[in-house]
């Protein structure tokens, strides 16, 4: 064997060593902390969303465990990286359900690794609940596929309410990413806004990971709508603002509660002025649950800003953690008793369960006055 | 008797293969562990199929996975909207992987080098927009969700251990098939295009119907890992043909060592188990696959087993080593060839 | 609204023009595709990012720190994935861009975060001019577009290092027989090429007003395919084609749908690769 032949061997060698060594699960003592998996995209296109799923976990798991555990237990989080892809969630999902000291999982950001994952807890009768996942399907998948954050149904709807019966605008202009968000946001939104009697005058859409969007502007622009809803996340939505500002297009814009966040601020300034958005949660919240997040929050994690996404997933810990202290270490009772969950106050307002597990919450009405986000007057 | 008995001696090795793999579970009892060798499974037929490309034929395709999207959505288009079941699906979404092939093949494969790589690339690209924007047909970016899983005798593949014997006894075959193929004509032919394109077809050898030959040939197994893909993972959306997924499908290829037969087996098996096995280590793992990549091209540029070919099959009775003049060893192999059974 | 469009495909375009020339310079003198362009490209942006944001440098100090970083990032992407690998396929060293363009993406991530940050700018005004509206940020974009295609213009034809390149890229071993030291050559073309999409990241940033670690990616596949358009190796020719494709695209969007763009653009690239694969500029003989 050569020298180089030498080294190649012994690099995979050292590469694929863990594989053989890890896999097998060991049973858990009886007074083992609770676990609660974690499934988010640490790294991959979506790794800046999965930074806030950690930080929201982390945060919700530090103060149930300063507060003596559940029922005395204390907690322990098992975050997995799934880059979003579905391929890794499910193995990722096979690895939880494996694993017994796991009582839930929380994940993943995207719905493609989520439904994925969602096959395989379903039959296997472990709770999953995502804070993100917006696929109208995704818990029709199965009894234990619940969700924390509002369906892009109820939001949308709300939000074409709002613009079309509330501040009477009659001329919309529409722009959305076109993913499995984007769409059921603006199919819900126009659907809406068409029965108050509004007219849709430009219908736009780009694909994920374009950011020119002055063609679709410059149409919009044309079109001479009195209201733009946004349906994108707040980096897209920092883009259009600015672009838009700069080929001078003057109007109302609007967008979805992910939009409420302090980093579309910083990135698109003055030309986020004025901008609408529905919430859940917002830094500026004053509601006694998510002002005591957003204060824990900033003091767990210096200098960082809380994001709905960390609120979400905050809100997802503790309901599985409520949901383990009425039934205890049992994964069916805890189905159960989730699902029961009544007027829970989570960081992004005050959460019911339907009977699709679909959480249903009051919206806020909010609005970026002053470079901040604030309640809107109207 | 004799002849059975030799038979099975030469095809020991796949036999021994075969018996291992099937009695894995019986030692391995984790469902984890089953389904990253699915996982493996499906990357290699992935990389098994794109060999005969890239490998034997010697052309650089980094667009697979749009055949293997392709496998994936028609299989899971007829599943859904036709009510049929998977083993109705599979051969359907092998026969829109292989058409499609058919059709980029045929005018771009007379393109050569960096050409046909981009090609492939940008075919991938836009196979991978359709499934995004045309909703009525595929769900758009909702994807489909809903595909039935496969049945046997009315047996539900509820759990990952029928997938693991369905895509272990996929694969077995795939790679027996595609060891006899590229020992027969067939293989000679794309080796020696492979070789030099020019002598090949000088020697009346029609390039252009062997490259698309083989173009097809490696879409319609990557149609076929896709309809399984399609049918285990019950929910699809375009994301997951991008030319990311090319990418991985090439990167395991080299690793594994491209025109060997036992390559991908080994280049899927080492990247699906490095990332598996760094999973504890999830903000540096990335960076430490593509730095495995570079040291892997710079110290083993052919990949681990590349350059060298083995055989699935052993020998039997062993050739004596007499010394023939070359007409006459020329003739013998010819001999051996015929007299060989069909394997798998 | 038509010239208002042309006018913003062409800002578009000129980015890309940028990013494809370093391109095509790689590609025509090192005859290798380059996977880790767009990676290239992303950490230019990101380079400059820091020299404004944290360093609280100036803008022209960003340029000139950014395309000095990608230079180097280049010279070393060209030292493992050429210099070592002399003697191996080409599809090793397209394998070792790949490898790169996966390390820089995520040392990105752990360097300076996934999240998209916002390139802090001063210089941003707009006036209408004969009822097109433009930017000052787009006026700079132009303007270093153009300046650079000019300096590269005199850098080939003119100087003598200019001659060594082009000789190199004709044919390697002849200009080796006269005396240019080819491996020399190699490093300083692979690094300028990547020196200019550092810069492209650089415009691109300030244009949007944001950098992220993905941004790259897109990128990297229209710089193919603008090179392609334009001939490949044709410098001139992936200027064309950069615009070209740019306004394609605005166009595309504007009066067909914005479900379109790529797919038209990554149609064109298909049909001219398959009925007149040496592009728009191209030599015959650049097919190889």
């Amino acid at each position: 064997m050569t020298k180089k032949n030498l080294i190649a061997a012994l690099l995979v060698f050292a590469a694929a060593l863990p594989v053989f060594a890890g896999g097998g699960s060991e049973a858990p003592a009886q007074d083992s902390p609770i676990v609660i998996g974690v499934m988010a995209p640490i790294t991959g296109d979506n790794a800046e969303y999965g930074e806030f799923f950690r930080t929201g976990a982390t945060l919700a798991v530090k103060i149930i465990n300063d507060k003596g555990g559940i029922n005395g237990t204390p907690v322990e989080l098992l975050i997995e990286d799934s880059k979003s892809d579905p391929k890794e969630a499910v193995l990722i999902a096979q690895r939880f359900i494996s694993n017994p000291a796991v009582m839930g999982v929380v994940g993943d950001f995207n719905s493609t690794a989520s439904m994925a994952a969602a096959q395989i807890f379903s039959p296997a009768a472990l709770v999953q609940i995502s804070p993100t996942a917006s696929h109208p399907g995704f818990t029709a998948i199965g009894e234990y596929i619940f969700r924390s954050g509002t369906t892009q149904v109820h939001e949308a709807s709300f939000l074409a309410r709002w613009a079309v019966k509330d501040l009477g605008r009659k001329r919309i202009a529409v722009i959305y990413i076109n993913n499995d968000w984007g769409v059921v946001t603006q199919e819900n939104f126009i659907k809406t806004a068409k029965a108050e009697g509004a007219e849709i005058v430009a219908l736009e859409h780009f694909i994920p990971g374009d950011k020119d969007f002055t063609a679709s502007l410059t149409k919009i622009k044309n079109a001479n709508p009195d209201m733009f809803f946004v349906g994108t996340q707040w980096a897209d939505a920092a883009l259009l603002a600015t672009q838009a500002q700069k080929l001078g297009l003057k109007v109302d814009l609007m967008g979805a509660g992910t939009l409420a966040t302090d980093p579309l601020i910083q990135n698109a300034g003055m030309a986020v002025e004025g901008i609408r958005a529905n919430s859940q949660y917002f830094v500026g919240d004053t509601r006694p649950p998510s002002k005591f997040f957003t204060d824990e929050y900033q003091k767990m994690f210096p200098g960082r800003r809380p994001h709905s996404h960390a609120a979400l997933t905050y809100d997802a810990v503790n309901l599985l953690a409520e949901g383990i202290k009425t039934a205890g270490k049992d994964r069916a009772k805890i189905r159960d008793a989730m699902a029961g969950i009544k007027d829970f106050p989570g960081a992004t307002g005050t959460l019911t369960f339907d009977a699709e597990r679909n959480p249903f919450k009051v919206f806020a009405k909010i609005r970026v006055i002053d470079q901040k986000w604030q309640i809107s007057p109207e | 008797m004799k002849k059975l008995s030799y038979a099975l001696i030469r095809c020991a090795p796949i036999l021994g293969a075969l018996l291992f793999f099937c009695t894995l579970p019986l030692y391995v009892r984790s469902d984890y562990i089953l389904r990253v060798f699915v996982q493996i499974g499906i990357y290699v037929l992935l990389t098994s199929s794109l060999n005969i490309v890239n490998g034997y034929t010697g052309l650089f395709s980094v667009g697979h996975a749009a055949f293997f999207g392709l496998g994936a959505y028609g299989s899971a288009i007829v599943c859904t909207k036709l009510n049929l079941s998977f083993w109705q699906g599979l051969p359907t979404g092998m026969l829109i992987a292989s058409l499609a092939a058919y059709v980029i093949a045929k005018p771009t494969l007379r393109l050569k080098g960096v050409f046909l790589t981009l090609v492939t690339m940008g075919s991938n690209m836009i196979i991978m927009l359709v499934f995004l924007n045309w909703d009525s047909l595929t769900g758009g970016s909702l994807g489909i969700m809903g595909i039935p899983m496969p049945e046997i005798f009315g047996t539900k593949f509820l759990r990952p251990l029928p997938y693991y014997y369905l895509i272990i006894v996929a694969d077995i075959l795939v790679i027996v098939l595609l060891d006899r193929l590229m020992r027969s004509r067939f293989g000679l032919t794309l080796k020696a295009i492979r070789e030099d394109e020019r002598a090949a077809s000088c020697n009346g050898i029609n390039v252009a119907r062997y490259k698309t030959m083989a173009f097809v040939m490696a879409a319609v197994i990557a149609g076929a890992a896709g309809s399984f893909y399609a049918h285990y993972y019950r929910y699809i959306s375009p994301e997951a043909f991008n030319f990311t997924e090319s990418f991985i499908i090439v990167t395991m290829l080299a690793f594994g060592g491209p025109g060997n037969i036992l390559g991908p087996v080994v280049g899927a098996a080492i990247l699906v188990g490095v990332t598996e096995a760094f999973r504890a280590f999830a903000d540096y793992r990335m960076v430490f696959y593509g730095t495995l990549l570079v040291l892997m091209m710079i110290f083993r540029s052919k990949g681990l087993l590349g350059g060298r070919e083995y055989s699935l099959t052993i020998t039997w009775p062993p050739v004596k080593k007499t010394v023939y003049s070359k007409g006459d060893r020329f003739l013998d192999t010819e001999k051996e060839e015929n007299d060989e059974p069909a394997a798998g | 609204m038509f010239l208002q469009q042309v006018f913003n495909g062409l800002a578009q375009g000129s980015t890309y023009a940028l990013i494809a020339v370093g391109f095509a310079l790689i590609i025509g003198t090192l005859r290798l595709v380059s996977f880790c362009h767009g990676e290239i490209f992303m950490m230019g942006a990101y380079v400059a990012f820091t020299v404004v944001s944290r360093w609280q440098g100036s803008l022209l100090a960003a340029f000139v720190v950014a395309f000095a970083a990608a230079a180097l990032l280049g010279a070393l992407v060209e030292f493992v994935g050429f210099r070592l690998l002399r003697g191996a396929s080409r599809i090793s060293s397209l394998l070792v861009t790949i490898g790169f363009s996966t390390i820089f993406l995520n040392a990105a991530q752990l360097i300076w975060g996934a999240q998209t940050q916002s390139f802090p700018t001063d210089i941003d005004s707009a006036f209408e001019f004969m009822g097109i509206r433009f930017t000052f940020i787009q006026i700079v974009v132009y303007a270093v577009t153009i300046c650079m295609f000019i300096l590269l213009h005199l850098l080939l034809g003119k100087t003598k290092l200019g001659r060594a390149i082009r000789a190199t890229a004709l044919d390697h071993e002849a200009a080796f027989v006269m005396g240019v030291d080819v491996n020399r050559i190699y490093s300083f073309t692979y690094a300028l090429g990547s020196a200019l999409g550092g810069l492209a990241g650089v415009l691109v940033g300030l244009y949007y007003n944001a950098v992220y670690p993905a941004m790259g990616g897109m990128m990297g596949l229209k710089a193919f395919s603008a090179c392609i358009l334009g001939g490949l190796t044709s410098i001139p020719g992936a200027v064309v084609a950069g615009f070209f494709l740019g306004e394609i695209e605005n166009l595309a969007v504007a009066y067909i749908s914005s479900g379109f763009r790529h797919v038209f653009s990554f149609a064109i690239l298909i049909f001219f690769l398959i009925f007149r694969p040496r592009g728009l500029f191209g030599r015959k003989d650049s097919i190889r």
